[in-house]
C-alpha cells in the first residue's frame, strides 16, 4: 500500500496484528489517524505560525447493548480500556461489513509543506474589498481502518481547507469565508475576491426590504439552507412524494471523487451509492440508508447523515425586482416552523437592506425555489450548489 | 520537566462518559479517553501529538525536554454500571409520573488533568457531571415539550424526584402555550437562568483578543451600567471549574463590572501581555490540538438587595423566563439572540400563561442600561450547555439572582 507519510502505514500495520490477535467474533474495531498542518498568517504582524500534530485514536463497540468505548493511542491501550469497560457484552453484532478486504486509497491525496502553504496564503491574502485580521490554511492525511473480525478495510484520503477572517464587520458578512477541497491543489480553484464580492452587503445607507422581491440566496448561503433542508425534508421519518419546486432537484453523490467527504465506503466501511432525493416536482427518497454514516471523529458513534448534497436545478432568469441574500440564519421556532433572519441587497448590487425575518415551514422554502442562477460551488459541508432563486418571501 | 526552550506545554489526559437513555429504546453508554501534547516554541511554532510518551516529548519539541508523566487521571470503571442504573431509574420515574409521555434523558461527566507551563508551571483537575430529562407531550391534538437540567455532585433519590416534578408539570402546563407578540418587552429572568444572558452580553465582550483586536463593544471610559450592577467570572466556581489554566497560570476570581463601572478583562499569558498586565488565568483550549484563548469560566451577577416577589410585583406586562436553549452574540455591537424555550407571561404583577418558544434580541448597552431591579436571591448552573469559540466547545458557568430588565424585542 502506497501511503505518503511512514507514521500511515506504520499504523495501518499495527491495525491488522490487531485484528488478527482478537478473541472475540463478534465486534466493530475503528481506527483513525490524522497528519495535519496548519499555517496561519497574522497580517498585522506580517508573521506566519505554523502548527504540526498528529492524532491517533481508536474505538471498539461489541454490539448495540455494549459501551462503544474510544482511545487515544494505539490498539492495545483501547482493547486494555476497553476489556474493564465492556460491562454487559452483548452477542448482537452491531456490525457487518459485506464485502471482501478492501483499500481504498486516494492517490491525489498529499500533504503541503509550511513554506509552499506560507507562499499560498501571501498570494492570497490581499483583497480591496475587505480588511482581513488573518487567513489560514490546513491540509490533512487521515487513514481510517475498519474490520468486524472477518474483512478488514481501509481508506486514506486528503482534505484542505482556507479560512479568511475580516476584521470589519457590518458592511461585510462576520463570518470568515471558507474553502474547502479534497486535494491542497484543487483550492487554487476558490477565488477568495468572487466569493467577498458576493458578501457585500452594506454600502451606505440600509433602505427597507422591498416588497414582492424574488430571493436570491448566494451559493454559501444556498449550501447551507439546503443542508439544513434535507435534514428535515428527506429524513427517514419524512415521507416521500411531498411536493417540491422546480429547483429542488437534489442529489446525494458520495461517489464523486471531487466530493468533500466522498468515497466508495461511507465513515462505517458500508458501500456508498448515489440517490436522487428530489425531481423538482416531488420529494423522491431519504439520504438515510446503509452507506450514509459519517463520524466527527474516533471517539464519535457513526450516525446517519447527508454525505454529498448537490443541488442541479435549471438556469432560470432573475425578475427585475429581487435581492441577493448574503447572510441567512435559521432560528428553530415553535411546532416545527422556522424563523429566517436574512441580510440582503438588492440583485445585482446595490445599497444595504434592513434585515427582514420569515417565519415559514421548512417544506414552504423547497416548493418555492425556482432555480440556479450561475455556477455551481461546493461549500463547507460537502454541498454543491449554485445561487438559488426563490418566490417572494419564500412563498 | 525543569529545563525546555519553549514557550508553552500543555499535557492533557481527560475520560468523558454519555450515557443516554430514551423511552423504548436500548440505553447507549459512550465511553472515550484522550491523551496528548502540546507545544509551543519560541518562534511561535506549535506541535502536537496523541498519547506521547514522557521521553517523546522532546522528540516533539526538537530540543532537550527533562520529563513529565502524562497527568494519571483514573477512569472509573466502576461507576459506568451505577451511573446506567441511575439514569434509567430516572426515565422509568418520568414514564411512571405522566404516562403517555415519553421522555428521553443524556448524563455526560468529565474527568479531566492537565500539566501547563508557561510562565509558571501548573497541575489542575477537572471534573463535571451533569444530566437533562427531555420530555414530549401529546393530548387532545396538542403537544408540549420541556426539559430541565441539573449539576449532578452526587447522584440521589432527591435529584430523581426534582427533575421529574419539574419537566411533567411543565409538560402539562405548557399544552396551552399562547403566542407573544412582536414587541418591546420587560423582561424577568429567573434565578440562574439570566447567567446566560450576562454570559453573552458582557462575558464576550471582556475577552481579552476580543478587547485588543478592538472587536468590543466595552471599552474603558464606558459609565452607564445601573449602580447595582456587578458581574464577575471566576473559573475556580461552578461545574467544571478549573484551579490552575492550561497555561498553567493561577485562575484569579475577575470583576468585569463593579458596582456599575468597567473593572477590568479576561486574560491569557498572551492577551495580558499586549494589554501590559497579568494573566487572570483565563486562558483555556479544548484539547491539546487547540491553540489557548481566554475564556468565561463561571460568569455571574451579583445579589442585589430586591426580593425577588418584590421585583415580581413592580411589572404590570412582561415575560418571565424559565429556561434559554441557545443564544448568539456579536461582541463588536452588543448584539445579542437569544432563543427562549419556556416562559410565562407576566400579568399585573403575577406569572400567567406559559408563552410559546420565541427569540429576544437586545443591543447589549440599552439592555444593561434597562435593569431595573437585581434580586437577593443568586442561583448558579441553571442552563448548563457548552460555550463554542472559535470552533471550540468548553464547559462553562453562569449564575444570577432573579433580574428585570427593559427594552428586550420579542421575535416570533
Amino acid at each position: 500500500m502506497d501511503r505518503s507519510n511512514p507514521i500511515l502505514t506504520e499504523c495501518g500495520d499495527e491495525f491488522d496484528r490487531a485484528v488478527a490477535a482478537m478473541s472475540h467474533d463478534s465486534f466493530e474495531l475503528y481506527e483513525r489517524v490524522a497528519v495535519t498542518r496548519r499555517v496561519e498568517l497574522d497580517i498585522a504582524a506580517d508573521r506566519c505560525h505554523q502548527v504540526d500534530g498528529v492524532e491517533r485514536g481508536s474505538a471498539i463497540r461489541a454490539g448495540a447493548a455494549a459501551p462503544f468505548v474510544a482511545s487515544s493511542g494505539g490498539i492495545d491501550q483501547l482493547l486494555r480500556r476497553a476489556s474493564s469497560e465492556m460491562l454487559e457484552r452483548s452477542s448482537a453484532a452491531a456490525w457487518n461489513l459485506d464485502a471482501d478486504n478492501v483499500v481504498d486509497l486516494d492517490r491525489s491525496a498529499e500533504m503541503a509543506s509550511g513554506q509552499e502553504m506560507e507562499s499560498w496564503l501571501r498570494r492570497n491574502a490581499s483583497t480591496e474589498l475587505v480588511e482581513l485580521r488573518s487567513v489560514w490554511a490546513e491540509t490533512a492525511l487521515t487513514l481510517e481502518c475498519w474490520s468486524d473480525g472477518r474483512h478488514t478495510q481501509k481508506r486514506v484520503r486528503g482534505r484542505s481547507w482556507a479560512a479568511w477572517s475580516p476584521r470589519e464587520v457590518g458592511r461585510m458578512s462576520a463570518r470568515p469565508l471558507v474553502a474547502a477541497a479534497r486535494n491542497w491543489r484543487r483550492l487554487s480553484d476558490f477565488d477568495p475576491d468572487q466569493a467577498w464580492r458576493e458578501r457585500e452587503r452594506h454600502r451606505g445607507r440600509a433602505i427597507p426590504w422591498p416588497g414582492g422581491a424574488a430571493i436570491v440566496l448566494s451559493p454559501d448561503v444556498s449550501a447551507s439552507l439546503a443542508y439544513r433542508l434535507a435534514l428535515v425534508l428527506h429524513a427517514p421519518s419524512a415521507q416521500s412524494g411531498a411536493e417540491v419546486g422546480p429547483g429542488w432537484r437534489l442529489f446525494d453523490r458520495p461517489l464523486d471523487r471531487t466530493a468533500l467527504f466522498g468515497s466508495s465506503r461511507d465513515d462505517s466501511g458500508f458501500p456508498t451509492s448515489q440517490v436522487e432525493l428530489a425531481d423538482g416536482e416531488r420529494t423522491l427518497n431519504s439520504w438515510s440508508r446503509r452507506g450514509c454514516e459519517r463520524r466527527g471523529s474516533y471517539r464519535d458513534l457513526p450516525q446517519p447523515s447527508p454525505t454529498c448534497l448537490e443541488l442541479i436545478p435549471p438556469q432560470v432568469e432573475v425578475p427585475s425586482s429581487a435581492v441577493w441574500v448574503t447572510d441567512l440564519t435559521v432560528h428553530p421556532g415553535a411546532a416545527g416552523e422556522w424563523l429566517l433572519e436574512l441580510h440582503a441587497r438588492p440583485y445585482p448590487e446595490g445599497v444595504g437592506i434592513e434585515p427582514h425575518w420569515i417565519r415559514i415551514r421548512p417544506a414552504a422554502i423547497a416548493r418555492s425555489c425556482l432555480g440556479a442562477v450561475g455556477e455551481s460551488r461546493q461549500g463547507m459541508q460537502g454541498v454543491r450548489t449554485p445561487a438559488l432563486l426563490f418566490r417572494p418571501d419564500f412563498g | 520537566m525543569g529545563r525546555h526552550r519553549c514557550r508553552h506545554l500543555f499535557v492533557e489526559s481527560r475520560h468523558d462518559r454519555r450515557i443516554e437513555a430514551e423511552s423504548g429504546r436500548p440505553t447507549s453508554v459512550v465511553l472515550t479517553q484522550r491523551s496528548g501534547a502540546s507545544i509551543e516554541l519560541l518562534d511561535g511554532q506549535r506541535r502536537f501529538a496523541s498519547d506521547l510518551q514522557p521521553d517523546q516529548l522532546d522528540r516533539l519539541a526538537t530540543t532537550q525536554l527533562v520529563g513529565s508523566a502524562y497527568p494519571n487521571s483514573a477512569p472509573k470503571e466502576d461507576a459506568t454500571l451505577a451511573i446506567r442504573r441511575w439514569v434509567e431509574q430516572l426515565l422509568a420515574a418520568a414514564e411512571r409520573a405522566l404516562p403517555g409521555a415519553s421522555f428521553a434523558v443524556v448524563w455526560v461527566d468529565f474527568d479531566q488533568e492537565i500539566v501547563a507551563r508557561s510562565l509558571q508551571m501548573g497541575r489542575d483537575r477537572r471534573r463535571s457531571a451533569r444530566v437533562r430529562l427531555d420530555g414530549y407531550l401529546q393530548k387532545d391534538g396538542k403537544q408540549s415539550r420541556a426539559s430541565a437540567e441539573s449539576v449532578i455532585r452526587e447522584r440521589t433519590d432527591s435529584q430523581i424526584d426534582d427533575l421529574v416534578v419539574e419537566v411533567t408539570e411543565r409538560l402539562e402546563l405548557r399544552l396551552d402555550t399562547q403566542t407573544v407578540k412582536p414587541d418591546t418587552s420587560t423582561v424577568v429572568f429567573a434565578p440562574g437562568v439570566g447567567g446566560v444572558w450576562i454570559h453573552e452580553l458582557v462575558g464576550h465582550a471582556a475577552e481579552g483578543d476580543t478587547v485588543a483586536n478592538g472587536e468590543s463593544w466595552m471599552s474603558p471610559g464606558i459609565a452607564f451600567f445601573p449602580p447595582a450592577l456587578t458581574v464577575m467570572d471566576d473559573p475556580r466556581r461552578g461545574r467544571g471549574g478549573w484551579r490552575i489554566d492550561d497555561e498553567g497560570s493561577p485562575a484569579q476570581p475577575t470583576a468585569i463590572i463593579r458596582d456599575g463601572g468597567l473593572a477590568s478583562f479576561l486574560h491569557s499569558n498572551k492577551t495580558a501581555q499586549a494589554a501590559e498586565t497579568r494573566s487572570s488565568g483565563h486562558g483555556r483550549c479544548s484539547s491539546f490540538r487547540d491553540a489557548v484563548l481566554p475564556r468565561l469560566g463561571c460568569t455571574f451577577v451579583a445579589n442585589g438587595s430586591h426580593h425577588p416577589d418584590e421585583i415580581m410585583k413592580e411589572v404590570q406586562e412582561g415575560i418571565y423566563v424559565r429556561r434559554m436553549e441557545s443564544a448568539h452574540t456579536d461582541p463588536s455591537s452588543g448584539f445579542a439572540l437569544f432563543r427562549i424555550s419556556d416562559a410565562d407571561r407576566i400579568e399585573g404583577g403575577k406569572r400567567t400563561a406559559p408563552l410559546q418558544s420565541h427569540l429576544l434580541e437586545t443591543l447589549a448597552v440599552e439592555a444593561l442600561a434597562g435593569i431595573t431591579m437585581i434580586g437577593n436571591d443568586l442561583q448558579f448552573d441553571r442552563c448548563i450547555g457548552s460555550c463554542h469559540r472559535h470552533g471550540q466547545p468548553l464547559v462553562t458557568s453562569v449564575g444570577t439572582p432573579t433580574i428585570c430588565t427593559r427594552l428586550m424585542k420579542v421575535r416570533n
